[in-house]
């Protein structure tokens, strides 16, 4: 395996679980992301620096080691919104289950 | 010993089932139990066929999910003081007078939670549809897998529960999977399950109505994702 399947594969499951276990404290997926900003905005200002660090990685191109990373990035971003979504799904279950027993219509013989 | 049948309390989820939820209905009632109706978003005329019977109607004001129905049910039957709670389907799949029997282990003490089964007596396996028990025999192992509750059925909604068991389960999974997050609960809680020898009744209506086959897949993607978040 190449150093580059090990340094993505490796991170990408210790995020995984540190995400999964972490989804529901807003201070650690902010600041995960505002990481994975501030290394997108090193790359912009300084592109070379990609393909330097591709080459090291045993990478042919700085564009293919941003592919890879994006594709990271995306996947840490679909967990955060799925966790969202479970999260406001259950709070408005309550709200619906609340509303249900609050007006319900005893006909009781 | 007997019991106040107003305690006991019949829990019925009903989505768009206008068509037979008063035939299921009518022969509970007769029983004396406490009928409760949780009407889970209907566009059609669910409400209005039950006009004049007397039942509590609960209605959630969108369609969530029959494992949300159940909770919703359970939730409402806790806070009026009842001591068991019974699923029942609104589909007329189930039969009233089987209720005492799911009810009797619970009465007597012996069990906090009683489990319908179709797999205790040759006469009703021999009614569940083959491509059905086929199914029903790949979701009692992944239930296993996944719960750690050895069952010899799986998903057929017929169930009751002593005041302890409703006080303890919270259901999170709002859809299919809630049957096997029940298990998980049931296992984690330490409640006793028994299990009871049910028929069930398969017509055109409840065939065609009740789940999919291939819902089985997302019940397993349902409880893999709930395991994570």
């Amino acid at each position: 395996m190449s150093p580059i399947k090990v340094l993505l594969i490796l991170p990408l499951g210790a995020v995984l679980i540190f995400l999964i276990s972490r989804l529901r404290n807003p201070t650690v997926y902010r600041l995960t992301f505002i990481a994975f900003a501030i290394v997108g905005m090193v790359f912009v200002v300084d592109p070379e620096l990609t393909n330097s660090i591709a080459h090291q990685l045993n990478v042919s191109r700085g564009a293919d080691l941003m592919f890879y990373f994006c594709a990271i990035v995306g996947f840490c971003v679909m967990l955060v919104f799925y966790s969202k979504i479970r999260s406001l799904e259950a709070m408005q279950t309550l709200i619906v289950r609340e509303h249900a027993i609050e007006t319900v219509k005893k006909r009781i013989a | 010993m007997t019991i106040d049948p107003k305690t006991v309390f019949v829990l019925i989820p009903a989505y768009r089932e206008a068509l037979v939820i008063a035939r299921t209905v009518v022969p509970l009632v007769a029983t004396g139990y406490r009928v409760v109706v949780i009407d889970d978003g209907s566009p059609d005329d669910t409400e209005r066929v039950l006009q004049g019977l007397p039942i509590d109607y609960l209605r959630h004001s969108i369609n969530l999910g029959t494992g949300a129905a159940r909770q919703t049910g359970m939730t409402y039957a806790l806070r009026e003081g009842a001591e068991y709670a019974v699923h029942f389907d609104a589909d007329g799949q189930h039969d009233a007078s089987e209720i005492p029997k799911m009810l009797e282990p619970l009465i007597a003490g012996r069990t906090d939670v009683t489990l319908g089964t179709r797999f205790h007596r040759k006469e009703d396996i021999r009614e569940i549809p083959p491509v059905r028990r086929m199914v029903l025999r790949g979701a009692i192992f992944v239930n296993l897998l996944m719960t750690g509750v050895k069952l010899s059925d799986a998903h057929n909604g017929f169930r009751a529960f002593n005041r302890k068991a409703i006080s303890k389960i919270q259901l999170t999974e709002n859809r299919m999977a809630y049957a096997s997050e029940l298990l998980t609960i049931i296992r984690r809680e330490k409640l006793r399950v028994e299990e009871v020898p049910v028929h069930i009744v398969y017509t055109d209506y409840s065939t065609h109505k009740g789940q999919r086959n291939m819902n089985a897949i997302h019940i397993v993607i349902d409880l893999i994702l709930n395991r994570l978040f």
